[in-house]
């Protein structure tokens, strides 16, 4: 089943010249892991709202093209409705917190409590999010008083209690520290498992490499790449456009440049590693 | 665009609240601890009713009040005062009346007429002339003239206010001024504050 | 908030004070009101809250009530004033008007302040969520509340900067307004540039949904609540008749 669908889309924000998604069409389907690649301005983010309906309600501005969310135009969707379909999630940890709720406990079922979720269910639902994403020792705390990372997590996790069928994580690691890191791929792996469709965009190349399925290339606005994870990340293109390749596929293609053989270039440092120790 | 009580309040608009009151607040209580001869508490409800129009000012004015009063009990009873000024310098803003400096000096001379005015109201009837602060000093100045409470009072509002409401105006004006074009056009007031030309994207 | 007052519901505690202001605001002179305060004192210490009153009513309630008598009784050109010494004189005119506006301020705000020090706010949210207010109301309120702590957080930072530097004592006004205005002006710029994305996060809580929303905390009304409830309200319409017959 196809989760969403981009038909000729471009957008043009208030005030400014120039598009910013150009004649783009893309079509995420159900169940896989997409990451999001791009050069900073390329127009991942932008393309993120789009998806989620933000663009035009939000921001306003020229958007012309079909956007489908499981086959309905997007726009049709009734104020709020879309959020239990599509989770979405941002950079800044800080701007995450419903800034409403006085414990960790409460905010994770904020969600629920707006779409009208039944107290004992929420109870339920909230207990187990507690459990999956390990957040026993935050749950009494006042949402204010958590680390970045921790926030992060809770705000992942309160995104989750919808229980959405695509998840958009936008650069949710690029302010965190290493072990927070950790932890958010953790809980990717974990939605992967679920069957939930991701849609990632991060910087972390290597990270991409091992957790997405298939990679969508941005370049000034325009689709330029798409194809698996192996297809794209091993082609030198990516450089050209001003994306990143995986450290262990950096390595084999400088090999192949010297004349070495190559005839596999591998994502991940233990792929290389498999391959080097025949 | 369209304005008034029902569209004003996006969700957008709400969040502007929160930054109006903790600025206010803070604000007061700074005014409070270091013992400044001006108040400074009116630079978020000032702020929020420019750029979110006058009904949004209002409530910014009334909850700065409210959670001052939770100090201070007497801010509640100057509830009304900032919520007067939230409304009026909002309408101000929705007539575009701070776009050229002649509007920003009869606009701010209107403001400090209604805050002078209404905080008199209160200070006399509610608090019978004082309201705690320096000031009272003034009022009693005015009194050992002669001269009757309402208007002792008054007078010394219009004297000790007209500093106040220039600061408190210039302070928010210039946070207006230096907000980003893309932030404004999303508000139903943004627009007069916008500094590109190019509002026929519109 | 564990004591039995601070249990209570938070509407009934609403009419018990709604009555109690009632009576304050009509009931003529001046002892009613001035007895009000060791009621209130008495509700504090039940609630275990006396201590917070008492801190709160002398910080402002009771300067304001001083400033007043002073004022009133002693500057104020009243026409039965007697001279004392140049302008200040004393009238018996001011000292009854005080006695009625003091005792009707101090009244009606220790019963305020004793409110809200004995129910929590997350109460009086939830109580008005299950009266039906918009959420867009009930959100605003809260996000303020939640944002208390942070702001006198805030100020105190700010002063202390002021006062390290000494400028609270020497700075001329200029000095101290310059220092003031880069502190605050970059912190709300950020944060207004981070609504926008708190506008993306809610609504990806379903912040718009039409339904109707539910809590996670919830209270409930005991018999207590509607006994108490019910009393307040006998007792204003007693007190209305008794005054108007």
């Amino acid at each position: 089943m196809d989760m969403v669908t981009l038909n000729h889309v471009s957008y043009q924000y208030p005030l400014e010249s120039g598009e910013v998604i150009r004649d783009l069409s893309l079509t995420l389907e159900a169940g896989r892991v997409y990451g999001l690649i791009g050069a900073n301005e390329s127009g991942k983010t932008t393309l993120c709202n789009i998806i989620r309906g933000f663009i035009p309600a939000l921001y306003k501005g020229k958007l012309t093209g079909e956007v489908r969310v499981k086959g309905r135009p997007v726009e049709e969707y009734a104020d709020g409705e879309l959020a239990t379909i599509i989770g979405y999630s941002f950079q800044n940890p800080f701007t995450q917190i419903s800034g409403v709720k006085d414990t960790v406990y409460e905010e994770l079922a904020y969600g629920m409590e707006n779409i009208g979720v039944p107290r004992e269910k929420m109870v339920e639902r909230v207990d187990e999010l507690v459990r999956i994403f390990h957040l026993e020792e935050l749950v009494r705390k006042n949402p204010f008083e958590l680390s970045g990372g921790q926030k992060q997590r809770v705000a992942l996790a309160s995104m989750l209690a919808l229980d959405p069928e695509l998840v958009i994580l936008d650069e949710p690691t690029s302010q965190l520290d290493p072990q927070s890191t950790d932890d958010i791929f953790e809980i990717i792996q974990l939605l992967k498992q679920q069957g939930k469709t991701i849609l990632l965009v991060e910087h972390k190349i290597d990270l991409v490499a091992a957790y997405c399925d298939d990679i969508l290339l941005l370049h000034q606005g325009k689709l330029v790449m798409q194809g698996s994870a192996q297809q794209v990340l091993t082609d030198p293109k990516v450089l050209d456009y001003g994306g990143q390749l995986p450290q262990a596929a950096l390595y084999f293609l400088a090999r192949r440049a010297q004349g070495q053989p190559a005839d596999r270039i591998p994502l991940t440092v233990q792929q290389a590693y498999e391959i080097l120790k025949k | 665009m369209k304005r008034g009580i029902k569209y004003d309040f996006s969700l957008l608009a709400l969040l502007l609240v929160p930054v109006g009151v903790s600025l206010s607040v803070v604000g007061y209580q700074m005014s409070t601890i270091l013992k400044l001869p001006i108040f400074v508490d009116q630079i978020g409800t000032l702020l929020v009713s420019m750029i979110a129009g006058p009904w949004v000012g209002m409530v910014t004015g009334l909850l700065s009040n409210c959670v001052n009063g939770m100090l201070n009990p007497v801010a509640f009873g100057f509830a009304p005062v900032s919520m007067l000024l939230g409304l009026v310098s909002g309408f101000l803003s929705r007539w575009k009346w701070y776009t050229n400096i002649f509007g920003i000096v009869i606009g701010c001379a209107i403001l400090n007429i209604v805050s002078a005015m209404s905080s008199a109201v209160v200070t006399v009837f509610m608090f019978g002339g004082v309201t705690g602060a320096g000031s009272d000093l003034v009022t009693a100045a005015f009194l050992a003239t002669g001269q009757a409470l309402l208007s002792s009072v008054l007078s010394t509002n219009l004297l000790t206010g007209t500093i106040n409401t220039i600061v408190n105006f210039v302070a928010s004006w210039i946070i207006v001024r230096r907000i980003p074009d893309r932030f404004l056009v999303k508000l139903n007031y943004g627009m007069p504050y916008i500094k590109k030309k190019a509002r026929e994207a519109k | 908030m564990n004591s039995a007052i601070g249990k209570l519901y938070p509407t009934t505690k609403f009419f018990v004070l709604l009555a109690l202001v009632i009576v304050c605001i009509f009931q003529p002179g001046w002892q009613l009101q001035y007895l009000m305060l060791p009621v209130v004192l008495v509700i504090s210490l039940l609630a275990g809250t006396a201590k917070q009153f008492l801190g709160t009513f002398f910080k402002s309630i009771f300067i304001i009530i001083l400033f007043i008598f002073a004022i009133q009784v002693f500057i104020v050109a009243n026409e039965d004033a007697q001279p004392i010494w140049t302008f200040i004189h004393f009238s018996q005119t001011g000292l009854d008007e005080s006695l009625t506006m003091t005792s009707k301020i101090a009244a009606i705000s220790s019963l305020v302040i004793c409110y809200f020090q004995v129910t929590s706010v997350q109460d009086i949210i939830f109580a008005m969520e299950k009266g039906g207010l918009p959420k867009k109301v009930t959100f605003v309120i809260s996000s303020n509340i939640q944002l208390i702590p942070q702001m006198s957080a805030l100020s105190k930072t700010i002063t202390d900067a002021q006062r390290s530097r000494g400028i609270e004592t020497e700075g001329s006004l200029i000095v101290r307004a310059k220092a003031f205005v880069p502190m605050l002006g970059p912190l709300v710029l950020s944060s207004i540039q981070q609504i926008e994305e708190r506008v993306l996060a809610l609504e990806s809580r379903a912040f718009s949904s039409k339904a109707k929303k539910t809590s996670i905390y919830e209270i409930e009304k005991t018999a207590a609540d509607h006994a108490l409830s019910w009393l307040s309200l006998l007792a204003v319409i007693a007190y209305i008749v008794g005054r108007v017959v």
